[in-house]
């Protein structure tokens, strides 16, 4: 796996043409802002690579929907290119673009069946009648709904009516195909079973797709990269995993899974990526730094809580280890959550496997937390929370 | 396991509460509406069932002039004059109403189905006490009109306490002498044109309210709230002039010396010579109608607009639909609840339009509610105002239920 945190950064590139390479859709300095005052996507650099699974991962508001609806054509950067198979596509109009779409709320036309529904792009494109049937009836069988093709979109349940989205957005067979949240509105099980299907479809079909969602857990189970959007930028751009366990900056550390942030200030950079962080209370720790920090920088250290060792070996000299107080107990079935005090620390969360080793602890007692410098990363302060320029 | 039914006891009880909850329920609601429930019936449903009833039931004649409509009922020879009995009765019955003061109201009920009679009866109603029998005799003496079997032939006909006659006329059509009906001649025709040219006159207005409000609904709709509101107020702003006041300003801009001619000539489209005739006529009519009528097409359209979510048009867009197609396709088939609703309002407000044809109409721009004011209020015969009412009540319900029927299958129904 490759780190792809070079393709984030927000650097002015000279050209979008030499990034084309093995990309279908380039973003080349791309910014859009709606009121002239604020940038809600602002200097975008990405490139999606043909065929792969790309998903913007971001809060409300970060810019992430907006990036594709420029991607589809409905709304115009205000700056930069959008290149297409290395064609500029700012010019061209949504219809042109052969870019398939699969809407928050699916919108399926209402007043047509879902055959009509399916065989609508391809009436436009003027495809011969016959074709349009078979090819209709494949897609219906393709998503599993076949015999459902005359009945109306709101006589179908909500996967259904999903599954016939998907069905329209692929059915011309578009390079490209962009899905806006399309899962937001079903129950957690049947998500998950989309989920499943969606990607399924992908790796068949061979289709490039960019998914949009707030939604972490839904991004690592589908994604073959993930881009991480805050404040109209994209933090980090990387595979789940990458993006899970070597995070680059605190905003991406706090937003995808869960994690612990201490503060401190750097005290002394050792050559090996590893560096001493004095905490705010006083304690003495190592980390592994990330990017370019030096003595005297306050940094954020950010730790997962399933790699925090409760309760550790004091002797272990390969851990860092600090004093804390239970604060609260939660218990939940196959583990633990244990939520801990640190002196001038953000409370300071562990989990604990329900090994029954958890049942003398009670609120207020006192233990210690340990970890290894390499799984705790120091990251730079100024990056961390929210950006603002 | 458990059994989730209930006992018989318990059900029963349980009905009864229930009926008890619900009836504490009616009771308020019908204490609710009862106000204007009762505000309807007294000043709605009362006044024009009593216009209706009008339309068809005439019992004046026959209550003023009891013998003479009994004697009538008798006499089946419409070519020849009555028997002696008839003469008899007529003249007793007329003495009466002279000394009732009611003879008036007879003389101008026979005058509006043979004209010219009215005089005949009022001279002779005032001789009455003096005629002696036979009575023909004195009568013909009196005045040599009822020498004409039309006449009693009329007053046969006014007899009749139910009667289709008004209804014929208001088709154009006429019972003659003989009981026979028969269309009016072309020249005499009135009524049916006039519904024709209503309904006319209703489908230009409706269709240009259409075309110049389904933009601005579709603008509305997709503008940002508080431009909207604003500009919605606009829309609304005519509700809130005055009718007369709207109308009255078509006039100073379409008349002949008006802004719009004066703009024309000087423009040197149109010579002075030649200044179009914009008002007092059909032109005027629809003119002012659609202006004052448009609200009513850009409500309901707009409100059926703003439920059109904007991702349809963008989903045809993305699926390869250029905008025309996605607008025909798409975006038109999803207002067509609106499109019939505000069409149907307007066409059916249009038919009944009253102030703006009578002031701007001129001779070809009345329309037909303005010969049903003329009838109440001019001419005085309530009854075929009453039956044209019912005409136009009727087409308008008949229209409703067609339109019910359409929008059944595609589930847009009013009601």
């Amino acid at each position: 796996m490759t780190v792809q945190i070079q393709a984030a950064r927000q650097g002015e590139r000279p050209s979008g043409a030499e990034a084309a390479g093995d990309a279908v859709v380039s973003f080349v300095n791309v910014q859009k802002t709606y009121d002239a005052e604020r940038l809600v996507v602002r200097n975008l650099n990405l490139d999606i690579r043909r065929g792969e699974f790309l998903t913007m991962l971001g809060p409300s508001g970060s810019g992430k929907t907006t990036t594709l609806m420029m991607l589809a054509g409905f709304e115009p950067a205000t700056h930069g290119e959008i290149l297409l198979n290395g064609r500029p596509i700012n010019r061209v109009p949504p219809d042109r673009r052969g870019i398939g779409m699969v809407f928050q709320n699916y919108a399926l036309f209402p007043h047509m069946t879902v055959a009509e529904n399916l065989a609508f792009p391809l009436q436009v494109r003027s495809v011969p009648k016959a074709d349009i049937e078979r090819r209709v009836r494949d897609a219906l069988a393709m998503v599993e709904l076949g015999g459902f093709g005359t009945r109306l979109p709101a006589q179908l349940s909500g996967g259904q009516q999903q599954r016939v989205a998907v069905a329209r957005a692929l059915i011309f067979e578009p390079e490209v195909v962009l899905m806006d949240e399309p899962l937001g509105a079903l129950d957690k099980q049947l998500r998950e079973q989309m989920q499943y299907e969606i990607k399924r479809l992908h790796e068949r079909l061979g289709v490039t797709i960019v998914y949009v969602t707030h939604d972490q857990s839904e991004a690592l189970t589908m994604s073959d990269r993930i881009a991480v959007f805050n404040s109209g930028e994209i933090q980090q751009l990387s595979t789940p995993s990458v993006l899970y366990e070597q995070p680059t900056s605190s905003f991406v550390a706090q937003f995808i899974g869960e994690n612990n942030r201490l503060s401190g200030t750097v005290e002394q950079c050792e050559g090996s990526g590893q560096c001493v962080v004095r905490l705010d209370g006083g304690q003495p720790v190592r980390a592994s730094a990330v990017g370019t920090l030096s003595a005297g920088q306050s940094t954020l250290l950010s730790i997962r809580p399933e790699r925090v060792q409760f309760n550790p070996d004091p002797a272990d000299s390969a851990l860092s280890i600090l004093e804390a107080e239970i604060d609260d107990l939660v218990y939940l079935g196959d583990h633990i959550r244990i939520r801990l005090l640190i002196p001038s620390q953000e409370p300071f969360v562990v989990k604990l496997p329900n090994n029954g080793s958890w049942e003398p602890l009670h609120k207020g007692s006192r233990t210690s937390v340990g970890w290894m410098a390499k799984d705790c990363r120091a990251l730079d302060h100024a990056r961390s929370g929210p950006a603002h320029a | 396991m458990h059994d989730a039914s209930i006992e018989q006891s318990d059900r029963v009880l349980l009905k009864r509460q229930m009926a008890a909850a619900l009836r504490r329920q009616k009771v308020r609601a019908v204490m609710l509406v009862a106000p204007l429930l009762f505000f309807i019936l007294a000043t709605f449903v009362y006044p024009i069932t009593g216009m209706l009833v009008q339309s068809a039931y005439t019992p004046e004649f026959a209550a003023e002039m009891p013998r003479t409509a009994r004697a009538l009922a008798g006499w089946n020879e419409p070519e020849h004059l009555p028997p002696e009995a008839v003469w008899e009765a007529l003249v007793l019955d007329l003495q009466e109403s002279q000394q009732r003061g009611a003879a008036g109201k007879i003389a101008a009920a026979m005058n509006i189905e043979l004209p010219g009679t009215r005089s005949l009866v009022m001279k002779t109603a005032r001789k009455a006490g003096r005629l002696a029998p036979p009575y023909r005799q004195a009568l013909v003496s009196t005045d040599d009109g009822w020498e004409n079997a039309e006449v009693w032939s009329t007053m046969k006909r006014l007899s009749d306490t139910v009667t289709a006659r008004f209804y014929l006329a208001a088709l154009d059509h006429r019972i003659d002498a003989q009981g026979r009906i028969s269309a009016q001649p072309e020249s005499r025709q009135i009524y049916i044109p006039l519904f024709l040219r209503t309904f006319l006159i209703g489908a230009v207005v409706t269709l240009c309210c259409l075309l110049l409000g389904f933009p601005v609904a579709y603008w509305l709709s997709i503008l940002p709230m508080r431009y909207a509101n604003l500009l919605m107020i606009l829309v609304l702003l005519p509700f809130w002039t005055s009718l007369l006041v709207r109308t009255t300003a078509w006039i100073v801009l379409l008349q002949n010396q008006g802004v719009i001619n004066s703009l024309l000539v000087w423009s040197g489209v149109i010579s002075d010579g030649n200044r179009v005739q914009l008002i007092f006529n059909s032109t005027g009519t629809v003119i002012a109608m659609t202006h004052i009528l448009l609200p009513f097409m850009i409500l309901p359209l707009y409100s059926v607009m703003k439920t059109v979510p904007p991702s349809y048009m963008r989903a045809a867009r993305s699926l390869g639909a250029n905008q025309f197609t996605a607008f025909i396709r798409i975006y038109l088939p999803q207002t067509q609840a609106g499109v019939a609703a505000g069409c149907l309002l307007v066409f059916i407000l249009s038919l009944g339009y009253y102030i703006t044809p009578a002031l701007v109409g001129g001779e070809s721009g009345t329309l037909i509610s303005n010969m049903i004011a003329y009838h109440v209020q001019k001419s005085l015969n309530w009854s075929l105002a009453a039956a044209l009412s019912t005409l136009l009540l009727a087409s308008v319900l008949l229209l409703y239920w067609a339109y019910n029927r359409l929008a059944r299958a595609d589930g847009l129904r009013l009601g």
